[in-house]
């Protein structure tokens, strides 16, 4: 399987602040990849960077043996999309959610009524009802909002997904739904799943390899059954104990 | 029975839709020197409760019912003002955001003395700066003398909420309600941040209530724990009680979706699924009859719609109970 993404002792600086300090990691295809830490650890400047949104001060990182920085951003876009923390945020409030999966039809070059076919069959993948392209993004719930945000991210047939704490701000009932639907994704579309998370527990179950990041660098990497049930970094150790327990209740 | 007993909380909101019965009926008793994890999920109305017995409620809500014993005295929460001058003495509040708590302008010893000029015997000088002292310390705030002297927004998340948890150490309160404490903070700081809160239930002896969406933080730091869904309190008891054997559907749900770090982890993360509850919150303005969760219970049956379910007992354990007509069939 190829390697969708290569980074290479990657740093980024922000005035004084180190924020990615020589961080090397391969994402595999098809992979879901979990990067935890807490905050400030340097996780999301690391995915940005990942989307070009931020610039490297040094080092490489490569899609799919692309160097970062060739192409341009129209043909980066067509490579990674991501979802961010905050659905609401990231949709604009005043217009509707058809008239912004629109948008993503003429960025692709594709006509209104491919682009609008595409969108009702995503989203009766996904789960969505056909009116909500009709309403506005606060009109929806923070569960389904997310789920726009997919289909969006999605519209561009990007070859890497990256979910930014995906499940923050969801309630426990719902927020399995969103990870269900994210690993069914990962079944019917040839994608790299990247979830960058503090819920340890999530990106436990869900990914198939994991990198644990503090203070810019990545302390430990490697298949997820390893870094989350026998690390070897003290801080991934000190990280998981302050994880709550649910079975010491019960025990 | 001392410590905080809440007997029969009722809200309403005045919407432009009509009058939504946020709260209803809601029972609860805090224990001294006891932590009670309120649980729920978003709308269960479990901040509701808290804002309501702080006093604190938006303009459009209005306390229907409901009485508040702390200690010997009894205080009628539909008046106004009930709890008002109880604010800051025997009852204080812990919010979400510590940001939010604490006023940009005064420094962390003028938020500290403000708390120490509501006692009856205010320190005053030297006895003034000495308590502060001890309080930043006593909730682990290193170098205490130099952080009076700072601005809260020079101080981390989680040393902002522990300012918050010193202020309330100070107040002395029978009753300590924590909204959501460490929702913000990392994992790390919030194992810190509750072995604070759990100190200042020993050290005081005051009855705690947690609001939090997180069973794996009240399995780990509470004593007891309420569960509240749609605005009725549907479970209570002690935590171990109700971890081992929960007695409403709901309860078991919530439990079963939530994700543990020791959770059994298949060998292809690829195969792994999360469970959820299906279906959807009553609307409020068109609530079931009978029992809240029928529409979404698994167990439900034809009584479950015509009878409003009691507290039923649940097990041997004291003071376990679940309003589920259905508690046998668990």
């Amino acid at each position: 399987m190829s390697t969708a993404i290569a980074i290479r002792d990657a740093k980024v600086r922000f005035g004084h602040t180190q924020a990615l300090d020589g961080v090397s990691l391969d994402v595999a295809g098809r992979d879901c990849f979990g990067l935890v830490g807490e905050s400030g650890s340097g996780k999301t400047t690391l995915m940005r960077t990942i989307l070009g949104l931020e610039k490297l001060s040094s080092g490489s990182i490569a899609l799919f043996d692309t160097p970062l920085g060739k192409g341009g951003i129209r043909q980066r876009s067509r490579l990674v999309q991501a979802i961010f923390q905050d659905p609401a945020a990231s949709l604009s409030p005043r217009r509707r959610i058809g008239q912004l999966l629109d948008e993503v039809g003429e960025v692709l070059g594709e006509t209104r009524e491919e682009i609008r076919a595409r969108q009702r069959g995503l989203f009766q993948r996904l789960g969505l009802p056909t009116a909500t392209l009709d309403k506005y993004p606060y009109q929806v719930s923070g569960g389904q909002a997310r789920r726009v945000a997919v289909a969006r991210a999605l519209l561009m047939r990007p070859r890497i997904l990256i979910a930014d704490e995906p499940t923050a701000g969801l309630d426990v009932s719902v927020q399995g739904d969103l990870l269900n639907l994210l690993q069914e994704l990962r079944g019917d579309n040839d994608l790299t799943l990247v979830v960058v998370s503090h819920n340890l527990a999530v990106v436990r179950l869900i990914a198939d390899a994991a990198a644990v990041m503090h203070r810019g660098k990545i302390v430990e990497q490697g298949p997820a059954a390893q870094v989350f049930d026998a690390p070897a970094a003290d801080y991934t150790r000190r990280l998981l104990a302050s994880w709550p327990r649910l079975r010491a209740a019960r025990a | 029975m001392s410590g905080a007993t809440i007997t029969g909380l009722a809200v309403d909101f005045a919407t432009k839709g009509g009058i939504h019965h946020a709260v209803r009926n809601v029972d609860l008793h805090a224990g001294p020197k006891r932590i009670l994890g309120l649980v729920g999920e978003s709308g269960s109305g479990k901040s509701t409760i808290a804002l309501a017995l702080m006093g604190l409620l938006a303009a459009n809500a209005r306390v229907t019912s409901g009485t508040l014993e702390l200690g010997a005295d009894r205080f009628d929460l539909a008046q106004p003002q009930a709890t008002a001058a109880l604010r800051g003495r025997r009852m204080a509040m812990i919010f979400q955001d510590p940001f939010a708590s604490l006023n940009p302008v005064f420094s962390i010893r003028a938020h500290l003395n403000e708390v120490l000029a509501r006692r009856s015997s205010e320190p005053t000088g030297e006895a003034q700066r000495r308590a502060a002292i001890d309080a930043l310390s006593a909730v682990g705030i290193d170098r205490p003398e130099i952080r009076l002297t700072q601005y809260p927004h020079e101080l981390s998340g989680g040393m902002r909420q522990r300012v918050a948890i010193a202020m309330a150490l100070l107040a002395r309160p029978d009753l300590l309600i924590a909204d959501e404490p460490t929702t913000a903070l990392d994992a790390t700081v919030e194992a810190q941040v509750m072995k604070e809160i759990c100190g200042l239930r020993d050290r005081i002896g005051c009855s705690i209530i947690i609001i939090t969406h997180s069973l794996g933080l009240v399995a780990e730091y509470c004593d007891d724990i309420a569960v509240m869904y749609a605005g009725e309190l549907v479970e209570q008891g002690r935590v171990a009680a109700v971890a081992r054997d929960p007695g409403h559907p709901y309860t078991r749900a919530l439990l079963a979706c939530e994700v543990t770090i020791d959770a059994p982890r298949g060998a292809d993360a690829r195969r792994n699924r999360f469970r959820m509850i299906p279906g959807d919150l009553p609307d409020p303005m068109n609530l079931p009859s009978g029992c809240i969760y029928r529409t979404r219970c698994e167990i439900a049956i034809a009584d479950c719609a015509r009878i409003v379910p009691p507290p039923i007992t649940v097990g041997a354990e004291p003071d376990h109970w679940a309003r589920c007509i259905r508690v046998e069939a668990r």
